[in-house]
């Protein structure tokens, strides 16, 4: 019939067609979702299976699961509530699993390869949808099966998240025992989660302020051990050290410019106050960066390198301001929220700053935002000091007074969760999260 | 599964039943020649073979062609022979004779001349016998066609008027049922808004919350995100399948999206069981 029609009209009732199809289509439920919750992910982290002692004691799925739910993004399933243990993929029940409230699973094992070496294989399952998300392995030396684990959170961590894990970085701090005049000053590099901690230096005069270099080879930091504050660049892996400023005054607050070539320090002359200065590392050249009787220090570079955050009392009280490395440039205030805001921090993206800001009568971390210039404070303590951001800008770490006691704590970007490192009986002050390794 | 069916086939018929009265409808129109009968038009029926009759009647039938007029031969006869004495002279006879001879021979010679004469003459009046009649012809055929040049015109003018009326009451219709198509096309929405107004939006807004609760927003889930999700449910609320649509987030926060889907499984129930639907569109956009 409708090959009688004209053309036109083969068209029109085409059309038709297509008018009165939306509205059939209309029998599907339309839902919009607007919001989410930040609840930790669910996951099972099953112990890994390990063949004639080839983890070397360390309990891989253990040190996962603290390093995730440290990040206070995940709730792992208590052992106690595991009907079985499978170590790989296809042995994994996975309606088992789903019913018991885990989103994810992970399996795995611990294998000796000979000649010292060991292979640490899991797999991450998708206990919802069935799916396999990953099946990495790592290798190394039986000393190396507990940054296996870290390897393993990181690849969890960034598969569930999207965000790169920083399990496997490290950190430094300072860790001071005993009391004046017989001190014990320790530059102590560990793993991010504080374990196989290791002093690189010693003193029985204060050591200051580490930073790590850009490639995670390095750290710069200030030690009075010729009885005056002096600036030294030492390789982490060999103890090689240099001194690169110990003039006359002030020699502090050492901080890397993302290309690793200089150093942001700040000195100051017997007779004059303390200023921010560039110091070139290759040609030992030093170029003033700041002016001006008020006390600059705490140097520290923008992401880009272009501009430099420190601390100044220029305006009367402690604040923050962003001055740029060309000649002439003239220095911004940048914090406002309160009267006391120092130590700034820039985080890894470059999009915030972490300072200690005063609160009342407490001084805590604030984050302020650099698009909009909102902060937002993230610890609760009564004396927070020295922030420091994740290479993966999720956490920052820095230290509180816990029990008469300096301690190291960790809190979310977010706000969201917070915890402590464990502490031993020294103090432990001034931490710094190390880069990305390479 | 019945009770889900019934509304589902209802809703398919009264749309088959509402296209194929419009298409139906339409056609009709659009079939030519337009049925005159069928449409209001203030118009007179007008046949061809009236038409020709009206136009015999005003018009006298065109002229034959007049028969070609025959000319008399104007053929001469030849003069009768002269008589002559018997003795006078045989030789004046015999030069009579020759003489006559002679003439006869001219005047026969004369007359073909003058019978070839006669012949061109008659020919030559033929010939303009023959052009004025085809003269005469062409007038009559000119005429004729002048005839019926007008009369097609006439004709057209006719036709083009009923045409045009028959169009726009075809364009009438059509505008009567495009409101048609509209007005029921309101009607559902209406139905629609009175069923959202009801047990649909509630049961929707559960499954919305359900789901939000459900959803574990990665990092990377900020305001601006917007992914669409095809959920299949069966009734008691099972989720079964999960289709990722559109979506301008990452891997982890896709991810988070299936997995809210079927976090949230078993969806609740509607409170009437007939509002059951087994197709969800889920949109994602977080607003902070």
């Amino acid at each position: 019939m409708i090959k009688e029609l004209p053309l036109r009209a083969r068209w029109y009732a085409v059309l038709l067609c297509f008018a009165v199809l939306p509205g059939l289509a209309s029998a599907q439920l339309k839902i919009e979702i607007t919001s989410g919750v930040t609840d930790p992910v669910p996951v099972a982290i099953v112990p890994f299976a390990s063949t004639g002692g080839a983890d070397n004691g360390v309990d891989v799925a253990e040190v996962i699961q603290s390093d995730l739910e440290g990040s206070g993004r995940f709730k792992a399933m208590a052992r106690s509530a595991m009907t079985s243990t499978p170590s790989r993929a296809q042995d994994v029940q996975m309606a088992t699993w789903k019913a018991a409230g885990n989103d994810y699973v992970v399996v795995g094992r611990v294998t000796a390869l000979g000649g010292g070496q060991v292979a640490v294989d899991f797999e991450l399952l998708n206990a919802l949808t069935g799916q396999q998300l990953a099946n990495p392995r790592f290798t190394g030396t039986a000393a190396a099966v507990r940054d296996a684990a870290h390897r393993c959170s990181d690849v969890i961590y960034e598969k569930i998240l999207g965000i790169r894990g920083a399990f496997a970085t490290r950190i430094a701090y300072v860790s001071v025992e005993g009391s004046p005049p017989a001190q014990r000053y320790q530059l102590v590099v560990a793993d991010a989660d504080g374990a196989n901690a290791r002093v690189i230096l010693e003193s029985h005069l204060p050591i200051m302020s580490p930073a790590w270099s850009p490639d995670g080879q390095w750290l710069a930091y200030v030690s009075f051990e010729n009885k005056r504050s002096s600036i030294y660049v030492q390789q982490v892996s060999t103890g090689t050290r240099r001194l690169v400023s110990g003039r006359a005054g002030i020699n502090g607050a050492p901080a890397w410019s993302p290309d690793g070539h200089k150093l942001l320090v700040t000195l100051g002359g017997s007779a004059g106050t303390p200023n921010l200065y560039v110091l070139d590392l290759g040609t030992q050249q030093l170029t003033r960066l700041t002016e001006g009787p008020s006390i600059d220090t705490e140097g520290v570079y923008a992401a880009d390198g272009q501009s430099v955050y420190f601390t100044s009392d220029r305006s009367g009280g402690p604040q923050i301001y962003r001055i740029g490395l060309e000649p002439g440039a003239k220095p911004r205030r940048v914090s406002f929220e309160s009267a006391y805001n120092a130590r700034p921090r820039v985080s890894p993206d470059g999009t915030k700053l972490a300072m200690v800001t005063q609160d009342g009568a407490n001084y805590r971390i604030a984050v302020q935002d650099l698009a909009s210039g909102t902060e937002r404070i993230l610890s609760h303590g009564r004396l927070d000091a020295s922030p420091s951001f994740a290479p993966n800008g999720a956490m920052i770490i820095f230290s509180g007074i816990e029990g008469g006691h300096s301690i190291l704590q960790r809190v979310s970007v977010d706000g969201q969760t917070s915890q402590r490192l464990r502490a031993d009986s020294a103090d432990v002050r001034e931490p710094v999260w190390a880069p990305f390794a390479h | 599964m019945g009770e889900r069916w019934a509304p589902i086939g209802l809703s398919v018929l009264l749309h088959g039943a509402l296209v194929g009265v419009l298409v139906y409808g339409y056609f009709q129109f659009r079939r030519p020649p337009p049925p005159l009968h069928a449409l209001a038009i203030d118009a007179t029926v007008v046949s061809q073979s009236a038409l020709d009759a009206a136009h015999r009647a005003t018009n006298p039938p065109p002229p034959q062609p007049a028969p070609p007029a025959v000319a008399p031969p104007a053929v001469e006869q030849p003069p009768p022979p002269v008589p002559t004495t018997h003795q006078a002279a045989a030789q004046a006879e015999a030069a009579q004779a020759e003489k006559a001879a002679k003439a006869a021979a001219a005047a026969q010679a004369e007359a073909v001349q003058e019978q070839a004469a006669a012949k061109r003459v008659a020919e030559r009046q033929r010939a303009a016998d023959e052009a004025a009649r085809e003269a005469a012809q062409e007038k009559a055929a000119q005429a004729k066609a002048k005839a019926a040049q007008e009369l097609a015109a006439r004709k057209a003018a006719v036709l083009a008027q009923v045409q045009a009326k028959a169009a726009a009451a075809a364009k009438a219709q059509a505008a009567a049922s495009q409101a048609d198509l509209q007005r029921s096309i309101n009607a559902e929405e209406r139905l629609d808004a009175a069923r959202a107004n009801g047990a649909m939006s509630t049961w929707a807004a559960q499954i919305q919350a359900r789901i939000q609760r459900a959803w574990i927003r990665p990092p990377s889930a900020h305001a601006g995100l917007e992914c669409t999700l095809d959920v299949t449910q069966v009734p008691g609320g099972d989720v079964v399948n999960v289709k990722l649509g559109s979506c301008n987030g990452d891997d982890a926060v896709k991810q988070s999206i299936v997995d809210a889907a079927y976090r949230a499984s078993p969806l609740p129930a509607p409170s009437d069981p007939s509002l059951f639907e087994r197709n969800l569109e889920v949109t994602f956009r977080p607003t902070d």
